[in-house]
């Protein structure tokens, strides 16, 4: 495996770069995108920063600690985020699958390296635009200095990416059955967002909500890592959540190969 | 060995009928019944290394179904298809190496890159070393007169340019097997005419061997010795081009030009009137007499200014075969 990779590389480079440049035509829209975000994050600040002019701590977080919360999750989770879902849906739609089968690379590999490439330009862009913001708050925010923390981080934010581009993988398949994908779409990512704590710290929620929530993958986008940053989870928790991580990469997985080869029975190429 | 063989190969698809109206739509959630179509029926075909044969039928006759069972992207139903010695419902990674598909516009290049990137994405999907990569880009790129245009974004570019971009994008890895479906649908006269030059002399360089589809009867004249007639997914013909003619027009066209009026009754002796104007007449006579009836016309003191003894139109050919099936 490790041979086929290394053999392979140049081969993937050269796709990565194709999709980067393709990133790269899009570049207003991306910046736009962005402008969308950081205005979002900043009015999430401005309205904790309210919440908190009557009272200095809310279930355990202090104002200072809310809005790491917020600047934090967020550059974590435009560090992981997929964009597989749309290109896989149109492919199905539009036929262009069909290209894609008669070429001796398989599709899910394809799919994995086009992304890479694909996702690049805006993961970087989002994140020089994230450590501006954080460099603005940089009074509030403060750095950990744990070396095993930072590699429990990255270890669970490299995770969360496999993750993310998985369930993305997933959902641009069910075009194989439905013509309306964003629906679906829609609602996971509704789900998803909740769970992954982009909307309020998940503590702050009943207890068997937050224990659910650590048994599904979402929190690892946000929550957690945030959690782990602001020293109120122990290096220990956060390394039993990176088995959560991995038991749901391995069943994720499973399920693309799965729902791959059954929706394939079902494509016709109708779309050409 | 023959480079392709069809045994009796058939696509049955499964389709829902729907009845119109809200009503209709309703009873669809629950109930739907379901009808079987025969989109390939039983077709058997052993072609040859080096032939550049055609696939002629009206739409919905079954020819792209069969080219996506050939590679592999639809199951035949029941049947066999060996390219190349390959199952290609196998999608083995060395079968698709050694043959490629042109399908209509399906874009094997990106729209907002231009086609040298996407020739780029194509090497790197097929692994073609880069030294190879570059002889055969430049020899398609020369042979398709393409140079002007490969470096500007492709959606910017005509249908003909962007045609001959999937046509280089689909070769660069030098496959044996070619398949194209319908590559002239949608072009304008002269892009046609430069996109059947380029499939002939490639034909005749590489030795490729090319199924070609289409419901345009100049692609076949001018490319294909021999032609596979398909209608309702049948096999209806399946032979030289110039035996379907002999076999199904027996007869050819006198197309003769006067310097003086003449009448109706002056040129019916010689042959039956297709066409008549008093300066131009064509007249269809019996195949193997027609020289006969040419001499004994000029002989006739009639003002001829120009003859000219011409085979029917192929067309017409196929039209008389599709209306003698229905």
């Amino acid at each position: 495996m490790k041979g086929l990779i290394v053999k392979n590389m140049n081969r993937y480079l050269a796709i990565m770069n194709i999709w980067w440049q393709r990133g790269f035509t899009y570049r207003l829209s991306i910046f736009a995108y962005r402008v969308g975000e950081v205005f979002e994050m900043l009015v999430l600040i401005l309205m904790w920063s309210r919440i908190f002019e009557n009272q200095n701590v809310i279930s355990g977080y202090t104002k200072e600690e809310v809005i790491t919360y917020v600047l934090l999750g967020n550059l974590f989770s435009v560090i992981i985020r997929s964009f597989a879902r749309d290109r896989i849906s149109g492919d199905i739609y539009k036929g262009q699958l069909s290209s894609y089968l008669v070429k001796p690379m398989s599709y899910l590999t394809y799919v994995w390296i086009r992304d890479l490439g694909r996702a690049a330009f805006p993961t970087i862009f989002s994140i020089l635009t994230g450590a501006t913001v954080i460099f603005f708050f940089r009074d509030i925010v403060v750095l950990p200095t744990d070396p095993w923390l930072w590699l429990i981080l990255i270890g669970m934010l490299l995770l969360a990416f496999v993750t993310e581009q998985l369930i993305g993988i997933l959902i641009g398949f069910i075009a194989f059955w439905t013509d309306d994908t964003d629906a679906i779409y829609e609602v996971v990512a509704r789900l998803k967002r909740f769970f992954s704590g982009a909307f309020f710290p998940i503590a702050l929620l009943p207890t068997l909500f937050v224990t659910i929530s650590f048994y599904l993958p979402f929190a690892y986008t946000f929550f957690v890592p945030a959690q782990l940053f602001l020293g109120k989870m122990t290096n220990a928790e956060a390394a039993h959540g990176l088995l959560i991580q991995l038991a749901w990469i391995i069943i994720l997985q499973l399920l693309v190969m799965f729902v791959f080869r059954k929706g394939l029975r079902k494509y016709e190429g109708i779309g050409i | 060995m023959p480079a392709i063989e069809l045994k009796n190969l058939t696509k049955q698809y499964r389709f829902y009928r729907k009845e119109p109206g809200l009503a209709g739509t309703i009873k669809a959630l629950f109930f739907r019944k379901h009808e079987l179509r025969h989109a390939v029926k039983d077709i058997s075909l052993t072609i040859e290394p080096g032939e550049l044969i055609g696939f002629l039928g009206p739409s919905g006759a079954g020819k792209t179904t069969t080219l996506k069972m050939l590679s592999g992207i639809v199951e035949p139903t029941s049947g066999s298809a060996k390219v190349l010695g390959y199952d290609p419902s196998k999608r083995q990674p060395e079968y698709k190496s050694r043959f490629a598909i042109v399908m209509g516009q399906k874009d094997q290049l990106i729209p907002q890159l231009p086609a040298l990137e996407g020739f780029r994405l194509v090497q790197a999907l097929y692994n073609i070393p880069e030294k190879t990569f570059m002889e055969n880009r430049d020899e398609l790129i020369d042979l398709l007169d393409a140079r002007d245009f490969v470096d500007i974004q492709v959606r910017k570019l005509s249908l003909g340019q962007r045609m001959k971009c999937e046509l280089i994008a689909a070769l660069l890895h030098k496959p044996e097997v070619l398949f194209l479906d319908e590559p002239t649908i949608g072009l304008d006269v002269v892009a046609q005419k430069n996109v059947r030059e380029f499939i002939k002399r490639y034909n005749q360089k590489h030795k490729t061997t090319i199924i070609l589809t289409s419901h345009y009867m100049e692609d076949i004249e001018e490319l294909c010795k021999r032609v596979v007639i398909i209608n309702k997914g049948s096999v209806i013909y399946d032979g030289q081009l110039s035996d379907l003619i002999k076999k199904h027009a027996p007869y050819k066209v006198l197309k003769v030009t006067f310097t003086g009026a003449v009448t109706r009754e002056q040129v019916e002796p010689f042959g039956e009137i297709v066409e008549f104007q008093p300066y131009a007449v064509t007249l269809r006579v019996p195949r193997e007499q027609a020289a006969k009836h040419a001499a004994k016309l000029l002989n006739a003191g009639l003002p001829v200014d120009d003859l000219l003894i011409d085979e029917v139109e192929v067309d017409e050919v196929i039209r008389k075969i599709f209306n003698d099936q229905n």
